[in-house]
Parts: C-alpha cells; structure tokens; sequence
C-alpha cells in the first residue's frame, strides 16, 4: 500500500515536471520533493529515461511495418 | 479511423453479447477494416504513399477473437482495445516463438514469414512485453494505455473514450509510462531486478 501510494506521487509529479518548460523544472521538483531525497532520486530517474525513450515508441509499428511489408510482398 | 459509423458496431457488441453468434460474424469485417487502417497508419508514416495489405496479423487476431467468448466491449473504441491486446498477444508470440504451435499450416507459412521479418527485433519487443507486465502490475491504467498505443495504434482521444479519462490525463499517464518502461528495458537488459519506488 504505502509503495502504491509512492508510485501515485511519484508518478504525478514526472508527468507535471514533463508538462513544464525544462527551465522550470527544477524549481518545481525542488518544491514538490521537498527533502525526500529517495523520491526526488526515484523522480529524476524516470525524467531522464524519458528524454530516451525515441527508440521505444517505434517497436511494435515497425514490427508491423516489416510484417505487411513481406506479407504484401 | 472515425470515418466508419459507430452505431452499428455498437448494436453488434450488444447482440454478440446476448449469444448472438451470427453478430460476430458480421463485427469482425469490420473490425477487420479497421484493423487495417491501423496498419496502414503504420505504413504510412513509414513509406507515404504505399498501399500495402496488411495480412497474418490481422488474420491471427481475426481467430484469435472468434475463439474467445464474448467479451464486455461498450464501443467501437473499446472492441479495438481488446484487439489490440490480442495484437500484443500475437507479436510477442512471434518473438518467443510459440506462434507455430497455436495454428494450421497454412497460416502457419504466414506467421514464420512474418517471424523471419521481424526477427531481428524480437528480441526487443520480448523485453517490452516484459516490462509491460511488470508496468501493469504497478499500474493496470498505464499498462492499458500502452498497450492500446503500442499495439493497437489507438490515438490518445481513442485510447481517453474506451477509458473514460481526460485526453490530457491519457497523455501524462502515457509519458510517465514511456519513461518507466525506457528505464525498465534497460535495467533489464542489465540483468537488474525489476524496482518499484522504494521508501
């Protein structure tokens, strides 16, 4: 229950901070975080994954690009 | 994909529902259209201007829902989820090559043509199909929402309707999701124990 609970704030503040300029980011997670460093850590961690996440967005559209491609074929 | 009317599919979902057998029967043309489209939407972004038809997949996930027994579907929208999960279901079988054993041999030849294309990134769509789950069991809502956007190629509006959220609670669901499954794969493919937010 209590991890539940950490995921729902954690998860409400990266979706807030990716909502805001990169500029404001840090005043806002230095705020919303206050001085739990184990969710700041936890928050930063899933804000840089996302600045990499270009490759992930295209697996399974591709998988079906080159499926029809060689279907059709 | 909104081009085609709702009402009818609607009134199909309702009588398959009721035991209606013959109602399947005239829902899965179109959902197979829409199927289609789906793939299409895919192939465009990828070559514009190619017509291509979309084949096994559509197919597999066209007796994959004759199999099933009626589901609770209230819409067009919320049917396509369901397929979309059974496009998941398809792909990831693929990947981990159980596909064969699941079909005839005629598809069967279709599914390993498919399966060679696609081989190269198997192994990728496996760590996805992984992290996927283990998302799900942090947060059913955001596994849906992937998996209705990775799979089904269902829009954020789309994916907000069979919900019933916000389009912008879908979009903020559905960044925090790609940023947890971004760190997920990697961690996996590190050999990390799945984590969740500790403290």
């Amino acid at each position: 229950m209590e991890k539940l609970q950490q995921w729902q704030r954690v998860k409400e503040i990266v979706a807030s901070a990716l909502e805001l300029p990169a500029a404001e980011r840090r005043v806002y997670l230095d705020r919303a975080c206050s001085h739990d460093t184990a969710l700041r850590e936890e928050v930063e961690s899933l804000l840089a994954a996302y600045t990499d996440t270009s490759a992930l967005s295209e697996i399974p559209g591709q998988l079906l690009i080159r499926a029809e491609l060689f279907i059709s074929a | 994909m909104s081009q085609l009317p709702s009402q009818p599919v609607t009134e199909l979902l309702v009588r398959w529902r009721g035991g209606d057998h013959d109602a399947l029967e005239l829902l899965i043309p179109v959902v197979y259209k829409e199927l289609r489209q789906i793939a299409h939407y895919h192939l465009q972004r990828e070559r514009p201007g190619h017509t291509l038809q979309s084949a096994a997949l559509v197919h597999e996930a066209y007796l994959r829902l004759l199999d099933q027994k009626p589901f609770e579907a209230e819409s067009r929208a919320h049917f396509l989820a369901v397929a979309s999960r059974l496009m998941r279901q398809i792909l990831v079988d693929y990947a981990r090559g159980h596909a064969a054993e699941k079909r005839g041999a005629e598809l069967k030849v279709d599914l390993d043509a498919a399966l060679v294309v696609c081989q190269e990134r198997s192994a990728e769509l496996v760590a996805l199909d992984d992290a996927l789950s283990q998302l799900s069991q942090i947060d059913e809502q955001q596994g849906r929402i992937v998996e209705m956007r990775f799979f089904g190629g269902l829009s954020i509006e789309e994916i907000g309707d069979v919900l019933g959220l916000s389009r912008s609670t879908v979009k903020r669901e559905w960044n925090v999701a790609k940023a947890w499954l971004s760190r997920q794969m990697k961690r996996g493919a590190h050999g990390e124990a799945p984590a969740v937010a500790e403290g």
